[in-house]
């Protein structure tokens, strides 16, 4: 048979050895710098010279001028090189994603080539003809793939030398007071300006943040990470940017500060809030988007002054402007920034679970800027916080900003609206049934656990679907059944099958009064978990009964007798202490008398 | 009774029974004491040794049949459940890996492989990019990507201990995992 001239297989694309995730390292600690000359020039300028008199007073005001104008050479070029590695991390993304294209193509074209390498071994000479024309055909297409791929190298290459030169550019003194007298450069406080009054309508906001150039972005990232990481319809991605530096801002500033001076309660309350959020950013440092290479972790808010010091934090595994499924998560009472554990535990158990179905993208997050009831000790205001927990106060005001944050989020996704469900636990669980009532864009609402709605219907709270899990022995979810109607302190019981809601399958828990609280504690676990994933991943939950008058245990009935059975208990594992006692003693005596009986003579 | 006055009721007898319950927890969570903690430590140190075998044993055999660098890990430590009733502990390892030259579907097969050669109960489920593996309580979970292979062990079903162990669990710091490449 005459020969026919394969092509060789087209080789793996070079290995990139600059990812986004890294430039998005860089840029954050680059960051961090800036906004920390920030606070010291700020700092600096805000010092009173009214210590001294006289001369001093007039060397000290120099001094400090000059201090402040040699920082502003340092911001400058700090500004230079955040925004050249936002450049670079831009490019690292579209040519990461290009590789992945060009590699999908690669593979599949040398596939092509095993076929008809195969082909052409078992082919007779009537086929050369036909197999040396699929060669061509596929020789034509290496060539277009190979030079592609050349292409992208060049690319690649220029990016990085191009992020070299742009940092190289501001290494020296001289080259920061060049660019810090840049008649160009960016001045915040004018682009801040622009916002006008749309601070409060995510969609303008969107609006203004799309018109904004990448300097001007980063110019306002700098100078006021606490209003763009906390305003909403900012994308998300610009958000977790800002609130890591003012968390790193906090951390350092603060840690400085109480080595040279004591700090205030409220300086005490911040640093221990950034230091939790540090923490939980340290945790997660690791873990990326295995497809983008991007960090998992995106801090969508972070007030650490706010809520009586309990500070306030959203924080989401996953970036919800991309993702096909968005979760929020609000936890409820005793919970705040500086008690994090079992909050991100759930988000973490609820992503992985989601993760696994292949049922598209997902993103899963905890929304914690409320004044969830809490106690950090024992003085009175902290026990009256505590008390607020039988009022719906907190919830109504908590619901309200939850709406405006979700708002936000609505507003900075990208490509078709996600599917967007809202999961509240606990006193949360009446938090989002508030935010939901005040129209909170989301297509499920799932409430575990929940204390009390403010409405007795679920078409009377919200247009979404609403999904209940409510295990038999959580005394918390008895709260709202008081009866036929009524509603308890926090309001109506939406597992109540008047209220129709769809009340999915989750554990009933423990008879026991000792577990009681454990019952309520356990809804991201088994059967509950998997409900709540299907849920969050848009399908439908095994379904239960609502509860029906007269076929549950209200809240006194529960209490009554799971400690009837756990004061049985507890009489008997005593009981048996004590028949194990007797039972020793006379075993004991009947093997004494036995061995002073053998040993007498 | 007017609405008002059940409203006061209702609200009274939850006080009362909250109150009560609080008071039988207390109770309930004192009654078996020290010997308990005792025997929860002893369980939380084999979980961890669970852990730590399976990241030397079947994780490292998995890298290596992935040709995959490790790049960094964390060792989180946390209850179950919620602060006032935390039931138990799980720890969870995350370990990140470089891209494997396989492919997405060529390294999970591959993890698939090494799990049931060493004994694991190998689940794929519906993301073809994750492959789970279970012996015993330990899981392991790898997830492949064209920017990452991410691999995290622990216990998913919670480790049931007191609540005293389950906070000193969680208190401790986070840990970087400690990993040395076999020519080191």
């Amino acid at each position: 048979m005459s020969t026919v001239v394969v092509p060789v297989d087209v080789p793996a694309l070079p290995v990139m050895g600059s990812l986004p995730d890294g430039a998005v390292g860089l840029e954050n600690d680059l960051r961090a710098a800036l906004v920390n000359a920030k606070d010291v020039q700020a700092w600096a300028e805000a010092i009173s010279a009214d210590a001294f008199t006289g001369d001093a007073s007039d060397a000290s005001g120099h001094a400090l001028t000059r201090f402040s104008r040699r920082l502003d050479v340092t911001e400058a070029a700090l500004e230079r090189a955040v925004l050249a590695t936002s450049h670079f991390e831009d490019r690292l993304a579209r040519l990461f994603s290009q590789s992945l294209t060009l590699d999908g193509d690669r593979t599949s074209l040398n596939g092509d080539l095993a076929n008809l390498r195969a082909d052409v071994a078992a082919a007779s000479e009537a086929d050369t003809a036909e197999l040396q024309a699929r060669a061509d055909r596929l020789e034509a297409r290496s060539t277009r793939l190979r030079d592609d791929i050349a292409a992208w190298s060049t690319r690649y290459a220029d990016a990085e030398a191009e992020f070299v030169a742009a940092l190289a550019a501001v290494d020296t003194v001289e080259e920061g007071r060049v660019a810090a007298a840049d008649p160009g450069r960016v001045d915040p406080a004018v682009v801040v300006r622009t916002l006008g009054s749309d601070a409060d309508d995510p969609a303008a906001v969107r609006r203004w943040w799309d018109r904004l150039s990448e300097a001007e972005r980063q110019a306002v990232i700098a100078e006021l990470p606490a209003l763009v990481g906390n305003l909403a319809g900012v994308p998300v991605r610009y958000r977790d940017a800002a609130n890591r530096a003012a968390v790193g801002s906090d951390v350092d500033g603060l840690t400085a500060q109480q080595a040279d001076e004591p700090l205030t309660e409220q300086e005490r309350d911040r640093l221990a809030n950034a230091s939790a959020v540090a923490d939980v950013l340290d945790d997660y440092s690791q873990d990326v988007d295995p497809v983008t290479g991007e960090l998992l972790a995106h801090l969508t808010q972070y007030q650490p002054d706010e809520h009586s010091g309990d500070g306030g934090v959203a924080l989401f595994l996953g970036d919800p402007d991309v993702a096909d499924h968005v979760s929020v998560y609000v936890p409820g009472t005793l919970s705040e920034t500086g008690t994090l554990d079992g909050t991100i535990g759930n988000v973490d158990a609820l992503h992985d679970a989601a993760g696994r179905s292949g049922d598209g993208t997902v993103a899963v997050g905890f929304w914690l800027d409320y004044d969830a009831p809490s106690i950090d000790g024992f003085s009175p205001g902290e026990i009256a916080d505590l008390a607020r927990v039988v009022t719906p106060g907190e919830a109504a005001a908590g619901g309200r900003d939850l709406a405006d944050y979700l708002d936000g989020l609505r507003a900075s996704d990208e490509g078709a609206p996600a599917h967007l469900s809202l999961i509240g636990h606990s006193y949360g669980a009446t938090t989002s049934a508030y935010a939901a009532h005040d129209g909170a864009p989301v297509d499920d609402l799932v409430l575990l656990g929940s204390p009390g709605s403010p409405t007795s219907t679920a078409a009377g709270l919200t247009s979404a679907d609403v999904h209940v899990g409510s295990a038999d022995f959580d005394p918390i979810t008895l709260l709202g059944a008081s009866g036929p109607g009524l509603p308890g302190p926090l309001g109506y019981d939406p597992a109540q099958d008047s209220f129709g809601g769809q009340r999915f399958e989750v554990d009933p828990g423990s008879y026991r009064v000792q577990d009681l609280f454990h019952n309520h504690s356990s809804y991201f676990d088994d059967a509950s978990l998997s409900n709540i994933t299907d849920i969050v991943t848009g399908h439908d939950p095994d379904p239960v009964d609502g509860r029906h008058p007269g076929s549950y245990q209200t809240l006194d009935q529960l209490l009554v007798g799971s400690s009837a059975v756990s004061g049985g208990e507890w009489l008997w594992e005593r009981g048996e202490d004590v028949v194990d006692g007797v039972v020793g003693s006379v075993v004991g005596g009947v093997r004494g008398l036995a061995e002073g009986l053998v040993r007498f003579p | 009774m007017s609405r008002r006055d059940r409203l006061t009721c209702a609200l009274g007898l939850t006080l009362v029974l909250v109150a009560l319950t609080v008071a039988l927890v207390a109770c309930g969570d004192t009654s078996d004491g020290g010997r308990r903690d005792m025997d929860d430590d002893a369980k939380v140190t084999a979980l961890e040794d669970d852990v730590s075998s399976a990241r030397d044993g079947v994780v490292r055999a998995v890298a290596a049949a992935l040709g995959s660098d490790f790049v960094g890990g964390k060792r989180r430590h946390r209850w179950c459940g919620e602060s006032y009733a935390p039931r138990g502990v799980r720890l969870d390892e995350h370990l990140r890996f470089a891209p494997s030259p396989l492919g997405v579907q060529g390294a999970t097969d591959a993890a698939a492989r090494v799990l049931e050669e060493q004994g694991w109960t190998v689940e794929r489920p519906g993301n073809p990019a994750v492959v789970v593996g279970t012996r015993g309580a330990v899981e392991v979970r790898v997830e492949a990507g064209p920017a990452a292979v991410q691999l995290d062990l622990g216990n998913p079903d919670c480790l049931e201990t007191s609540d005293d162990v389950a906070r000193a669990f969680a208190d401790r710091d986070i840990a970087d995992v400690a990993w040395e490449s076999p020519s080191s």
